[in-house]
């Protein structure tokens, strides 16, 4: 099955040419602690609308899971009591993987 | 105006420059290499800014007003030095005319300072902690890591190659 993965971004992260930059997919340091994974959500568990919620804040980009495996990187599945199609992707993402997963990374158009 | 390849590879110049007019472009070469393989270095003295370092400059300080939770998941702005580094760091760039296409702050207070040319990319990172990261990538590949200290002369050959 090929899944394809959403991640939601500040227009901060988005460059002139509508790709993102590799910040966007750096672990947050959570009280001195980096986060376990990068929060994304499984697009066929959710939907644009669901997903970004805010279209004038955020905007939404999707990498294929494959991908991800590709880079060496795993996914796994991490629903949340408020979110179903939670996901996370784990590994040793240092500057040079975030620029992997950015180069992936595909803007997805409001419908 | 093109100097003899002896001269040495570097992005300071190493040539009295006092009687240089503006915007005047040395073409530096390596003297460890071939004339055949010569690496080209552009440097450019006593010139005022490019505009896309200016505009690079004027996003970079524009950072300055975010502030903690600005991407409203958590991010941490960056401090004011490490605005400052950046900064500097963007007008040393310029003088060797590096291709400049985006800034951004990370999530953690870093920041990053983007390099485009055709196909290949360079990222310049300016860590909360004071410490930087230089990344260079062609297409998916990844050709080179390692620090703006340690590999500055690397990201000039990357991208002049």
């Amino acid at each position: 099955m090929r899944r394809v993965l959403f991640d939601i971004v500040d227009p901060l992260y988005v460059r002139p040419d509508q790709t993102v930059t590799s910040v966007a997919f750096l672990p947050r340091r959570i009280e001195g602690a980096l986060e376990v994974g990068l929060s994304v959500e499984i697009s066929r568990l959710t939907t644009y609308a669901q997903s970004i919620r805010n279209i004038q804040k955020f905007r939404l980009y999707a990498l294929k899971a494959g991908y991800v495996s590709q880079i060496n990187l795993d996914c796994i599945h991490d629903p949340l009591v408020d979110n179903g199609a939670h996901a996370l992707i784990i590994g040793e993402i240092k500057k040079s993987k975030a620029k992997q997963l950015s180069l992936g990374a595909t803007r997805v158009q409001y419908p | 105006m093109i100097a003899s390849n002896d001269l040495i590879l570097d992005y300071e110049s190493e040539t009295n420059t006092s009687s240089i007019s503006e915007d005047v472009v040395f073409y530096l070469g390596d003297r460890r290499k071939s004339a055949s393989n010569t690496t080209i270095v552009i440097y450019k003295t006593f010139s005022t800014l490019s505009e896309s370092a200016r505009q690079m400059i004027t996003k970079a300080n524009s950072f300055k007003s975010l502030q903690d939770n600005w991407d409203s998941h958590g991010a941490v702005a960056p401090s004011s030095e490490n605005i400052e580094r950046a900064i500097s760091f963007i007008k040393h760039a310029d003088k060797n005319l590096l291709p400049f296409y985006f800034t951004a702050p990370g999530p953690n207070g870093e920041l990053v300072v983007e390099f485009k040319k055709g196909n290949k990319e360079a990222a310049a990172y300016f860590n909360p902690d004071g410490s930087t990261e230089l990344a260079m990538n062609e297409g998916d590949a990844i050709i080179e890591e390692g620090t703006i200290e340690n590999n500055y002369k690397d990201l000039l050959r990357f991208i002049n190659a």
